[in-house]
């Protein structure tokens, strides 16, 4: 049972406790139709909601009735309770043109009460008409309300509260996968701009790379990658560039920890990801570019064919302070001969919740950021023999900020850039990465 | 057959709603928990008191709601044997329950909970929610969700005596 249900189903006029359904405890959103007898108020649905702690931000109602002329004003006058319900709004000339005085209607729309006790309307703003009822007896309305999370701003743990929060969002920079398992949808656009150099060979990279999750449980994540990169080159002599889609990764994350407390939840999951051979493969040869051609293959959005992630992560939180870290492991097959080197990454990510000082609703949060990346590459391989000189081990500093301006809308931005690197000559060098994303959770 | 059948339900239908009955009312577990300064409180301390066991936390919204009307209640009823002991339910923090405490001015004591001390009355997931217990010490009721003034009337004011 849901305090929301409970408080609902005190109105006089609302349906049995277990007919009130609540569609979705983190929005707040419920459904209900109320008895068909008994005339509804916004006014007290509203009070039995503050009642029990929550904050009414809107509903929708839908009405079934007699349409009706009264003065100026349109009114739909239901059911069996004989209600009667004014329409105001921009849609009321739209939703009665072509309709009689005293037609059968179905209105749904923005519901509010105007008044106090003998004085009081209620007002629909309608969104939509229907002429043919579906059913007199039943459904002759129904009430849709939502409820906002207000009152308290702390994480909440697996239990019914009716006002969990979402989660904070997690970092976006891939190398840090983040724990945050969101339960619904986001989408994250990000932009990377990389610039790479061996010797005299110069090569920017302009990465855009969109990922897709969807979270049907508060454990389970699945997530599609989708990148897509131009690449520039140029040394002493030639130049040239290149577009192309790069390997699409599906991932599944399965957080199988979670200690929820309040300013300090620590939580661990375990990530499997699957890179396809989908990105474009064909590198420039050696009248474009006067290099070997290991080095050519690294002109591609690829880094070779299918190839498994496997990832383990933890985070724990402390008062103002988010400590993460995770192990990462890639496996990587040959695609027409090439490959980079399997790969073994730990990362870390610290983070520090600079805004706001005092925490009053969600929102407006500000957070500094310091990632730390190591990497170790082994050595790839072309036309099936190991390349010498192309094993890489790397370390990275990305200091950012991210920036929740809305409690769905995250913007981060940092820069990735090595501190230490003991590279083989047969490997680009990464000088720096700038990240630019957002995320906007659904 | 057929009553031999509808005789057999019946006896079923009794002993059932008898043990259904009898658990409805059990002996409530004897708990020892520290209060949000570290004292030891016990329930049989309030054995002779119909106490009100509400488990809450201070990231849920209703009970937060609820609270102060615990407080009046607390005031109003104690002269006839009323006693509400707050439950808090994990996560908790301590300095944070201190705090809301005196924000309430709660006057009830406070004792930090865990989930098995919540699963030894029920396994419902509902917060806030309150165990009624007579002054025998045995459950009498459950009430899931914000304790409304009906449920109150209905459920523990029966339990109470006069003023004292």
């Amino acid at each position: 049972m849901y305090n929301i249900q409970k408080a609902v189903s005190r109105l006089d006029y609302a349906p049995k406790l277990k007919e009130i359904e609540v569609t979705d405890i983190k929005k707040g959103l419920g459904v209900f139709t109320p008895k068909p007898e008994k005339a509804v108020s916004f006014a007290a649905l509203k009070a039995t909601l503050k009642s029990a702690g929550y904050v009414l931000d809107s509903a929708d109602i839908t009405v079934a009735g007699t349409l009706s002329k009264d003065g100026d004003s349109w009114t739909v006058i239901a059911k069996p309770s004989g209600q009667k319900f004014v329409l105001e709004g921009p849609n009321v000339a739209n939703v009665v043109t072509g309709i009689e005085d005293g037609s059968s209607i179905e209105i749904t729309g923005s519901w509010k009460t105007e008044g106090q006790g003998a004085n009081a309307r209620e007002i629909i703003a309608p969104a939509e008409k229907k002429h043919a009822l579906r059913d007199p007896r039943t459904n002759l309305y129904s009430a849709r309300f939502v409820s906002a999370i207000f009152f308290t701003t702390y994480p909440s743990p697996d239990v019914d509260n009716s006002t969990e929060a979402p989660d904070p969002a997690a970092p976006i920079r891939v190398t840090s996968p983040g724990l945050t398992v969101y339960k619904g949808g986001a989408i994250t656009p990000r932009v990377y701009l990389v610039r790479q150099h061996l010797g005299s060979l110069k090569v920017n990279r302009q990465i855009v790379d969109v990922s897709l999750s969807y979270t049907p449980s508060p454990h389970i994540q699945l997530e599609v990658e989708v990148p897509i990169s131009r690449t520039s080159f140029h040394d002493q002599a030639t130049s040239g560039s290149g577009v192309g889609l790069a390997n699409i990764t599906a991932w599944t994350k399965y957080r199988f920890f979670r200690q929820v407390k309040t300013y300090g939840d620590r939580q661990a999951a375990a990530r499997f990801g699957l890179e396809l051979p989908t990105g474009k493969k064909d590198a420039p040869d050696q009248s474009q570019i006067n290099v070997p051609a290991f080095v050519r293959q690294q002109l591609t959005p690829i880094n070779g064919g299918l190839a498994p992630h496997f990832d383990l992560a933890f985070s724990q939180a402390g008062g103002r302070f988010i400590f993460g870290g995770n192990a990462e492991a890639v496996f990587r097959t040959e695609r027409d001969g090439f490959r980079m080197g399997h790969e073994q990454r730990f990362s870390t990510d610290l983070e520090y919740v600079l805004l706001p000082r005092e925490y009053t609703k969600p929102g407006g949060e500000l957070f500094l950021i310091l990632e730390t990346t190591f990497v170790h590459r082994g050595t790839g391989r072309l036309n099936g023999t190991p390349v010498a000189g192309s094993s890489a081990t790397e370390y990275y500093l990305a200091p950012g900020l991210q920036y929740a301006a809305l409690p769905r809308f995250v913007v981060e931005g940092s820069v990735q850039f090595p501190v230490v690197r003991n590279i083989g000559p047969m490997t680009l060098q990464t000088d720096v990465n700038v990240l630019v994303g957002v995320k906007y959770l659904f | 057959m057929r009553n031999l059948i509808a005789q057999s339900l019946l006896v079923l239908a009794v002993v059932l709603g008898g043990f259904v009955l009898a658990s409805a009312q059990e002996k409530a577990p004897d708990l020892s928990l520290k209060d949000v300064n570290g004292k030891t409180v016990r329930l049989s301390d309030f054995r002779g008191k119909v106490v009100l066991l509400n488990f809450w936390a201070t990231w849920c919204a209703p009970c937060r709601t609820e609270i102060p009307d615990l407080v009046k209640k607390q005031r109003e009823y104690q002269s006839r044997g009323l006693q509400i002991i707050g439950v808090t339910y994990p996560p908790e923090d301590g300095s944070e329950v201190r705090r809301f405490m005196q924000e309430t001015k709660m006057n009830y004591p406070v004792v930090i909970g865990t989930k098995e001390t919540k699963h030894a009355f029920t396994t419902s997931e509902t917060l806030p929610l309150t165990v009624i217990i007579d002054r025998d010490g045995k459950v009498r009721g459950m009430i899931e969700g914000i304790m409304y003034r009906d449920e109150f009337d209905e459920k523990v004011k029966p339990l109470l005596g006069s003023v004292e």
